[in-house]
């Protein structure tokens, strides 16, 4: 275990609070990044049903290389002054430093945009067609409240609730099970009280999915189901993940531990505790290798956490967005 | 579990509902891959945060390390529920971490 580890925790937790409360961003990014993926969609800017992405599959490369740093230099956090100076240096240089690290996003970046395409073009094949807010859109202050920092996450959840009531936005649909939870069962009196409705995009596709007739050949014809630990035991989504991969015309392989028993991937401690992530990624990855090397996914913690073990198992991690834009055909339906 | 008025009170009340069964501590996957630390289990937790509230323990590094390593998976919550009490055990986690340490989301000084 590390001796320093409160240092590390309050550095993490410290640092992801003062980005998210000053710039609206956990990573402290000022520039725009979670908007490429819509490029070309013509998705209308605003209006409701709104889809809110929060950002997270659009932070994937990102936060693997803050996570990479951040556990490099925590046995330099008990040296006397090191956490103003590595604060100071987060301030000066923490956004051109982690861009750069992750250069143009690699495999990950691409399949995140591609995963939210695909969600798009479920979406608008289950007659939603929602609209977004661009670079408008916040992000939700989800992993400040998984981390305990709730003062900071209720502040930031405040925001975004104000901005979608400011803009009569009645109806959202989002597309990760961490911010569903998160706004919807951790603090509901701040959506409620903004008049907003909150789903999650398999809550709409899956009672649609006799309209997800696939327009293109999947490269597969059976996937393991990967359950995410809040997907299923927070917000009970199981059979619907089912429903909308059988429609996409897959058998659907069940691991050991699934649904409502599923086994966590690992992803909500990486940013602190690598090693234990790893491990606990690694568990999980064979289970799923021991039944099939097509894994598919819903939660783009997973994704990022799973796909880490892809080479060393033999298996290729989807995600549920990925198989829905190569069958709907997203990017062809965009043009 | 709501916390207020008294977050400390509210905490030791669910922590006594635990009959210390420690079912929940095999299907905790850190517990699974440290061989075995049961510091690092459900049920480990959530003794180390029971102390911690009646100042037997302080928050040191290993039990800083043990309380914020918690996945907040809920695996263990689903077998507390099959054996019949249902402690929302990750909620307990989570909310003592608010409650233990307040100070960790805030700047980092070199007196931390």
């Amino acid at each position: 275990m590390a001796s320093n580890t409160r240092r590390v925790i309050s550095q993490a937790l410290s640092t992801l609070q003062r980005n998210t409360l000053s710039t609206g961003d956990p990573l402290g990014f000022n520039q725009v990044y979670w908007t490429d993926w819509a490029q070309g969609l013509g998705l209308p800017k605003g209006g409701s049903p709104c889809l809110y992405t929060g950002r997270m599959y659009q932070m994937l490369p990102y936060a693997g290389q803050a996570a990479k740093l951040a556990n490099r230099y925590q046995g330099w956090l008990a040296c006397p002054g090191m956490s103003q100076l590595m604060n100071l240096g987060n301030r000066l240089a923490g956004e051109s430093t982690i861009r750069r690290m992750a250069g143009t996003g690699g495999e990950i970046a691409q399949r995140a945009r591609r995963a939210l395409r695909g969600i798009w073009a479920g979406l608008r094949a289950a007659g939603v067609g929602p609209g977004y807010l661009y670079d408008a859109e916040p992000y939700s202050g989800v992993l400040l409240h998984e981390l305990g920092a709730d003062p900071g996450a209720r502040t930031q959840a405040s925001r975004l609730a104000a901005l979608f009531q400011s803009k009569g936005i009645g109806e959202v649909v989002a597309v990760d099970p961490h911010t569903v939870h998160f706004l919807r069962d951790d603090f509901p009196e701040l959506l409620e009280g903004a008049g907003v409705k909150l789903s999650h995009y398999l809550e709409l596709l899956a009672p649609a999915a006799e309209r997800l007739a696939p327009k293109a050949e999947l490269p597969m014809t059976e996937v393991v189901v990967h359950d995410s630990c809040v997907m299923a035991r927070h917000l009970g989504i199981v059979e619907q993940t089912r429903s909308v991969a059988a429609a996409l015309g897959l058998k659907v392989l069940e691991p050991p531990n699934h649904g409502q028993d599923t086994a966590c991937c690992g992803g909500p401690i990486e940013y602190g505790f690598e090693d234990l992530c790893a491990e606990v990624s690694l568990l999980r990855a064979r289970e799923l290798a021991g039944v099939g090397s097509q894994v598919m996914v819903t939660c783009p913690i997973c994704l990022l956490n799973l796909s880490r073990h892809e080479s060393e198992l033999g298996l290729r991690i989807w995600d549920l967005g990925e198989l829905l834009d190569l069958a709907l055909g997203g990017d062809k339906a965009a043009a | 579990m709501k916390l207020t008025p008294d977050p400390k009170q509210a905490l030791l009340t669910e922590l006594n509902k635990c009959r210390a069964c420690r079912f929940c501590v095999d299907v905790c996957p850190t517990y699974q891959v440290s061989g075995g630390l049961e510091a690092l289990s459900s049920f480990g937790r959530i003794q180390i945060i029971r102390h911690l509230l009646t100042g037997m323990l302080e928050l040191d590094d290993s039990l800083s390390y043990a309380l914020y390593s918690c996945l907040q998976c809920r695996r263990c919550e689903n077998t507390c529920k099959a054996k019949g009490q249902a402690l929302e055990i990750c909620e307990i986690i989570q909310q003592a971490r608010a409650y233990l340490a307040p100070d960790y989301a805030k700047e980092v000084t070199n007196g931390v």
